[in-house]
């Protein structure tokens, strides 16, 4: 008889019910391809963190606080001891750490163990702890200081607190927070707060009091209720478009992008999840442990997976419990620790979710303990840009606005598309002061594609500010450039003033040339991608110069009265017209004058001033008196005139009359 | 690039994915063992009589591999069909070893054996016994006759 081992663990079913290719004990192996068992790897150490125990290690591919300047991968959270917990950035080996600094608030000076959940928004990593001692903490490594920062809020309007949130999570380009009611109504475990679209905060980053309200983060009514009151939320996973939302009891589904349109839905009344990293998304599913034993979601209904290991339920201490997801191996991990035994989980319930199939895992001792406090699956930001530069085009112009055109090229999720605006000066300088400047950032969102956005006139507030784009797709942004003067710089998820943005925050090629037309404004645009904070990995990127604007298609005040027209008359049937036109500011213009006997038939059409010197020409101010000998002694002469500019476009008419001697 | 677990073990970040070899002095988990416990193959169904005859495993291997194969008779432990493969590391190709072993039992004190093992059930026990390698069961034979069969001949 042959006999292969592709069935995994059962230890539940009756000795005639268990497969041929499963085992009684299936210890330290993992299973690959089909009907084929492998000793499992080691686990090995590659560093150490200085001065306390780890309690959280989070995916974070951006900025480069590492040592030796290395694009960041990993953060470790440590709790120091006696007191205090610090973050520590390393790059994408989990190498190289740097001490970014200990975490502000009352995690400065906390002695127990913090229970740390995370979640990545736009280049930067929120903090809350599931006990709901410390408040929400942000790590936002593009500040040039106050890198670690606590906001405070005030929803009731009494004095602004930290958010005390237990679980956090990034869903839909909002940031997630469970458990925390308002400042003066903390404890509301079933509430769920979520953020404005893209969160974006000014530049000064800690202290500032502009950072400090509600407004820049949270609506004070964006929030809903999840289950029964005083029901914990325990979880939040994001998976496949959705926001599967644990309790102590159930779960729940929730589908929406915005307070509007949100949904949620129950999935199940039984199998909550028992602790709040005992969850994980794995291929657009969700593994976790309820109170009944493992369950999966894939869309439908909550499936149970853990039938053949039913027998070792009762050994599975759930509170420690944490979860994670191996890609390479197609596995889930439940990492726990014996209900008979300490709290540190030093074993696994493997679920392999190709096969179906359960084994177990078991560590060793060396000299130091194998304790798990937490782990997590780093997905290291590639070595380099996209190699496919994003392109940048300018579609046809309206009146003052331009529409832009870009396509991420081969950009993945993690890397930022920006495009910004310039205005260049008449002296032919990129202009990079006050207020001139109009930096757009753009948080990539995959599969969010085709979102549209209109930079608007005044301080750009966050909610203008759409997530764009997916790599490989074409979105749209419609810029009013006449506004753009008095828009504030906002650079790649941050506020910034004019000198940060050419002054090392703003790390791509320096401005191209400028595509000088004429004396006039010229606006420019550019797009890059961007990763992190490298320096190096910007260069030669593609920029796009962008043409000014065409004119007005319609009478502005600009065009309202270029031409004044006066006549005097000597000698007879000579009529001289003393014609006075102002600048424009149009692309090539000229003069049409027309004559007419009647007001109403006009003909005889000529131009003034037309060629391709008439921008120099119109540049100044313009006197010029012209003789026409016109056949029509003693009758009344009609002579009007307008602008026209190269693209066609005109003046109304300016009209006087005379009488021919 | 390829995606990277990482385990934090007190002071420690450990890499899930490490070397294939972790007894050196990186190790974190010396002393972990592994172990596979098949079910009660019972080939002639429950209440049939088997003389079990020879076992083939079949594995492979590149760094060398170490383990010990126990067979277990109608939960019997058959110390004396106790095997431990042991096999070198093998430069590439990944080599592919079926291990032969011969099913017997002491049937006196003077160590007569004999050709195989009477029963209805059997398992097999797998562990290693050095934990330096990495290798790849892929699977098992079991050769056995039938008792009844066996009798008569």
């Amino acid at each position: 008889m042959s006999i292969r081992f592709g069935g995994g663990l059962n230890v539940t079913d009756s000795p005639e019910a268990v497969a041929d290719d499963e085992c009684y004990a299936i210890r330290n192996f993992q299973l690959q391809g089909i009907g084929r068992a492998t000793t499992r790897r080691a686990l090995r150490s590659i560093g150490t963190v200085l001065g306390g125990e780890i309690s959280g290690i989070f995916s974070f591919p951006f900025g480069t606080d590492v040592t030796g300047g290395a694009e960041a991968g990993v953060v470790y959270i440590v709790k120091l001891s006696p007191t205090g917990v610090r973050l520590s950035v390393a790059d994408q080996n989990g190498q190289n750490a740097t001490i970014v600094g200990t975490l502000p608030g009352s995690w400065a000076s906390t002695g127990s163990q913090p229970m740390v959940t995370a979640a990545t928004m736009n280049g930067k990593l929120f903090l809350v702890d599931e006990s709901q001692q410390h408040g929400l903490a942000i790590y936002d490594p593009e500040l040039p200081s106050g890198k670690l920062w606590q906001p405070e809020f005030s929803f009731a309007g009494s004095a602004a607190q930290p958010l005390r949130g237990r679980v956090i999570t990034q869903y839909n380009n909002m940031l997630f927070v469970a458990g925390y009611g308002t400042e003066d109504d903390a404890d509301r475990p079933e509430v769920v707060r979520f953020s404005y679209l893209g969160l974006v905060f000014d530049s000064e980053g800690a202290g500032d009091a502009g950072d400090t309200g509600s407004e820049n983060l949270f609506d004070i009514d964006d929030y809903f209720m999840v289950g029964e009151r005083g029901t914990a939320v325990v979880s939040m996973v994001p998976a496949s478009g959705r926001l599967i939302i644990a309790t102590e009891k159930a779960v729940y589904s929730l589908f929406g992008y915005d307070r509007s349109t949100f949904q949620l839905d129950l999935l199940d009344n039984q199998r909550g999840c028992v602790a709040t990293r005992a969850m994980v998304e794995a291929g657009g599913d969700v593994f976790w442990w309820s109170p009944l034993g493992p369950c999966m979601y894939s869309g439908g209904q909550v499936i149970d997976i853990g039938h053949k290991i039913l027998d070792r339920l009762h050994e599975v201490r759930t509170d420690t419990m944490f979860a994670v997801h191996d890609p390479a191996t197609y596995e889930v991990r439940f990492y726990y620790a014996l209900t008979t035994s300490g709290e540190d989980p030093d074993r696994a319930f493997v679920y392999n979710y190709a096969q179906k199939a359960w084994t177990e895992h078991r560590y060793g001792t060396d000299s130091e303990p194998v304790r798990f406090f937490c782990g997590g699956m780093v997905r290291p930001s590639p070595t380099a840009p996209p190699a496919a530069a994003p392109t940048l085009t300018a579609a046809d112009a309206q009146d003052t606005n331009v529409s832009l055109y870009w396509d991420n090229g081969d950009a993945s999720p993690g890397i930022r598309t920006i495009i910004q605006l310039s205005e260049v000066s008449s002296a032919g300088q990129v202009n990079t002061s006050g207020t001139t400047v109009t930096a757009i950032g753009f948080t990539f969102v995959g599969g969010d594609v085709g979102k549209y956005i209109t930079v608007a006139s005044g301080a750009m507030p966050a909610a203008k500010v759409t997530a764009i784009g997916g790599g490989g797709t074409t979105a749209t942004v419609d810029v009013s450039l006449g506004t753009l003067s008095n828009v504030a710089a906002y650079f790649d998820d941050t506020w910034v003033d004019a000198a940060t943005v050419t002054s090392g925050v703003n790390q791509h090629t320096p401005w191209p040339t400028p595509f000088v037309l004429s004396p006039q404004t010229v606006y420019m645009a550019r797009v890059a991608h961007r990763r992190g904070g490298t320096t190096t990995d910007y260069s030669a990127r593609g920029f796009t110069t962008l043409q000014s604007p065409e004119p007005p298609t319609t009478n502005t005040q600009l065009y309202a009265t270029p031409i004044s027209i006066s006549t005097y008359q000597s000698p007879a049937n000579l009529v001289f017209l003393h014609m006075s036109v102002m600048p424009t500011y149009s692309d090539n213009p000229w003069v049409e004058v027309q004559l007419s006997t009647d007001g109403s038939t006009w003909g005889g059409s000529f131009s003034l001033f037309q060629g391709n010197d008439g921008l120099a020409a119109i540049a100044l101010h313009i006197q010029a008196d012209f003789g026409l000998s016109l056949p029509y002694s003693g009758s009344t002469v009609h002579i009007r005139a307008r602008h026209i500019d190269g693209y066609g476009n005109h003046s109304e008419w300016i009209s006087t009359s005379t009488v021919v001697q | 690039m390829k995606d990277m677990l990482l385990l934090g073990s007190s002071q420690s970040v450990l890499q899930s994915d490490g070397t294939t070899n972790y007894s050196g002095v990186e190790s974190a988990e010396a002393n972990s063992e592994m172990y596979l416990l098949t079910k009660a193959y019972t080939p002639l169904g429950p209440s049939g009589d088997c003389v079990f005859r020879r076992v083939y495993l079949s594995f492979s291997h590149t760094d060398g591999a170490a383990f010990m194969v126990t067979p277990i008779v109608d939960g019997r432990y058959i110390y004396e069909c106790i095997r431990i493969v042991n096999r070198p590391p093998h430069t590439s190709p990944t080599e592919r070893f079926t291990a032969v072993i011969p099913l017997g039992e002491r049937t006196s004190a003077f160590g007569n054996n004999a050709a195989g093992v009477r029963g209805t059930s059997i398992q097999l026990e797998i562990k290693t016994t050095a934990p330096d390698h990495q290798w790849h069961l892929e699977g098992i034979e079991i050769s056995f006759q039938s008792g009844t069969r066996a009798k008569r001949q």
